[in-house]
């Protein structure tokens, strides 16, 4: 799972603890994987459970960074998301313990967690994310809404409890900044309006020659995707492009949910888009549907 | 339609207009026949007449139509034949639709027009259950190819997708693929090198294949094949839908035939293996 292992982009894991000695239990599989993958290693933990992780790893723990457990905290989801930016190191992956705090609201907590699966990733990280069972219910809920794995003592694990972020606001959409063109479709006969729009969304971002036209490609086969399975069969689409110019493009189609979106021959109806961009991802909800793609530059 | 007004572009000699609803088409071929008139060509227009069988019910010819087609159908500059004198008058045969054809470009040519315009709205021919009529179509829109070649006579057949079976819209397309005009996207033929052009996406990509398919049959039967050489150089968008129908369409080809690709981008090269390029679709020499 980390260290060369089979994943790329970023593994989300959740963990339920009722004390140091249950977490570190249930981080060890993981954090023992990534150190021997050869991950930089950063946990932001109370004191008991640093001093329990330099016990079990020994002179091994000298590679291991223990930052305070204030450190992953940022005022706002944008700084959040940034500092998890600055996580990332060139050519290696990073792995992340951090611990939910009894002062956090559950709200803030969710829209990071959140932002974390739609927007980043993309990024080479094992993120560890620590809710003890005595906090509020509500941060519980969010540690297990939020986490498609969880961490462990034998292991990770499915986490049947997963559920993908909404369409409804908040949507961390929102993080890529002000929406920088929005267009509405009603066909396949319309998608050519929306390809400019993405085009010219990408060109300003500082995408290039075949990036953007990966980028266009991408969202119009979501869009594709969207229309041809909607219901009625030409349902009527919102694209809204969001864009930080020299990083990214970020693409939402919305519009009413249809029928069921049918699994590819892969088992994964966006398997025909992702070798065109960075990240793709169909939420829906009992009303809506929302496509979102990620394009990088 | 723009395609077909688009400057720079040479006069079309047999072309398709393919529109997806009846008003499109007509604005299509509306335009197609006030330039003609305005160059000073004689022209020939069939197409369906509604109920009470009036030219001046049509919607070219009647009030409501541009005022110079009606005022070209009372100086002659314009006829009008509908659809069913045709079929009483060819008997829905090849032969007997191009003697008809013939007959109108020779009376034209000898009342000293100097070009001639020939268009004819969608047919709704009956082609889905009936061999023997696609087979007589192919053979009159082969010979509308040798009216063009021989004397000054441009035509445009219309398609409206709207009134037509699946099977006839196929077979239309696939006869015409050497010149096509369908919304965002066009194709010619020249040299041996059949060319796309425009925006190739989901929404035409039925067409599309239909037109690789003509593609591919002619480039067996001529004197360039059997390889269809392919000029992606005009493609601005293809899609996946468009490029696995292209890829499927080359995987299908006999053994001996080959796809060759020329021009066009890179990026279509990573789509075309992204969906899966068979060894039949090589690269040209002069590939980018």
């Amino acid at each position: 799972m980390t260290g060369g292992l089979v994943q790329p982009g970023l593994v989300h894991l959740g963990l339920l603890f009722d004390g140091p000695d249950d977490l570190v239990a249930s981080a060890l599989p993981t954090l023992r994987s990534a150190l021997d993958g050869g991950d930089e290693i950063l946990v932001a933990a109370d004191r008991a459970v640093v001093r329990r992780l330099r016990e079990a790893f020994g002179s091994e723990a000298r590679r291991i960074t223990f930052p305070p457990p204030t450190s992953l905290v940022r005022s706002t989801e944008p700084d959040f998301l940034a500092a998890v930016r600055g996580w990332v190191r060139p050519g290696r992956r990073t792995t992340v313990l951090g611990q939910y705090l009894p002062t956090m609201s559950a709200r803030d907590c969710a829209f990071g967690e959140d932002a974390v699966g739609v927007v980043r990733s993309d990024l080479p990280l094992t993120l560890i994310c620590c809710c003890r069972r005595d906090l509020h219910p509500d941060l519980v809920a969010v540690l297990e809404r939020t986490h498609p794995q969880m961490a462990t003592a034998i292991g990770v694990v499915d986490n049947p409890g997963h559920r993908a972020p909404a369409t409804a606001s908040p949507t961390p959409a929102a993080l890529w900044g002000e929406v920088a063109a929005r267009v509405g479709v009603d066909g396949l006969a319309d998608l050519a309006a929306l390809r400019r729009c993405v085009a010219a969304v990408a060109a300003r971002a500082g995408l290039e020659g075949d990036a953007v036209r990966a980028a266009v490609l991408a969202v119009h086969e979501a869009a594709v995707l969207a229309v041809r399975r909607g219901e009625p069969d030409h349902a009527h689409l919102t694209l809204e492009v969001r864009a930080q110019p020299g990083q990214a493009v970020f693409s939402e189609l919305t519009g009413p949910h249809g029928i069921p979106v049918r699994p590819g021959p892969s088992g994964d109806p966006l398997a025909h888009l992702r070798p065109f961009c960075a990240r793709a991802a169909v939420h829906d909800e009992a009303e809506r549907r929302a496509v979102r793609v990620l394009s990088t530059v | 339609m723009t395609a077909l007004l688009r400057p720079g572009r040479e006069p079309s000699q047999h072309t398709l207009l393919v529109s997806d609803a009846v008003d499109q088409g007509r604005r299509g071929a509306a335009s197609w026949v006030e330039q003609e008139l305005s160059l000073g060509s004689k022209v020939y227009y069939k197409g369906w007449l509604p109920d009470g069988g009036r030219r001046d019910g049509h919607w070219l010819t009647g009030p409501s139509g541009p005022r110079g087609a009606r005022d070209a159908l009372t100086t002659g500059q314009l006829e009008f034949l509908d659809f069913p004198t045709l079929v009483e008058r060819s008997g829905a045969t090849s032969d007997g639709v191009l003697a008809v054809y013939r007959g109108e470009v020779e009376r034209a040519l000898d009342e000293l027009w100097p070009t001639v315009a020939m268009t004819q709205e969608s047919p709704e021919l009956p082609m889905a259950d009936d061999a023997r009529l696609v087979s007589e179509y192919a053979r009159w829109e082969a010979g509308f190819d040798d009216l063009t070649h021989r004397w000054p006579v441009r035509m445009l057949c219309q398609l409206c997708v709207a009134a037509e079976s699946e099977r006839a819209v196929w077979e239309t397309v696939a006869v015409h693929h050497r010149d096509v005009v369908d919304g965002f996207w066009s194709a010619t033929a020249d040299d041996g090198h059949w060319q796309p052009r425009g925006d190739l996406d989901a929404h035409v990509a039925r067409r599309f294949g239909a037109a690789v398919h003509g593609a591919l049959r002619t480039a067996r039967e001529g004197e360039h094949g059997p390889d269809l050489h392919l000029d992606l150089s005009g493609v601005d968008f293809m899609d996946v839908a468009c490029a696995e129908i292209l890829m499927l369409a080359a995987r299908s080809a006999p053994v001996d035939q080959h796809v060759v690709l020329h021009g066009g981008p890179r990026f279509l090269r990573r789509l075309f293996d992204a969906v899966g390029r068979p060894p039949s679709v090589r690269e040209s020499e002069d590939a980018p």
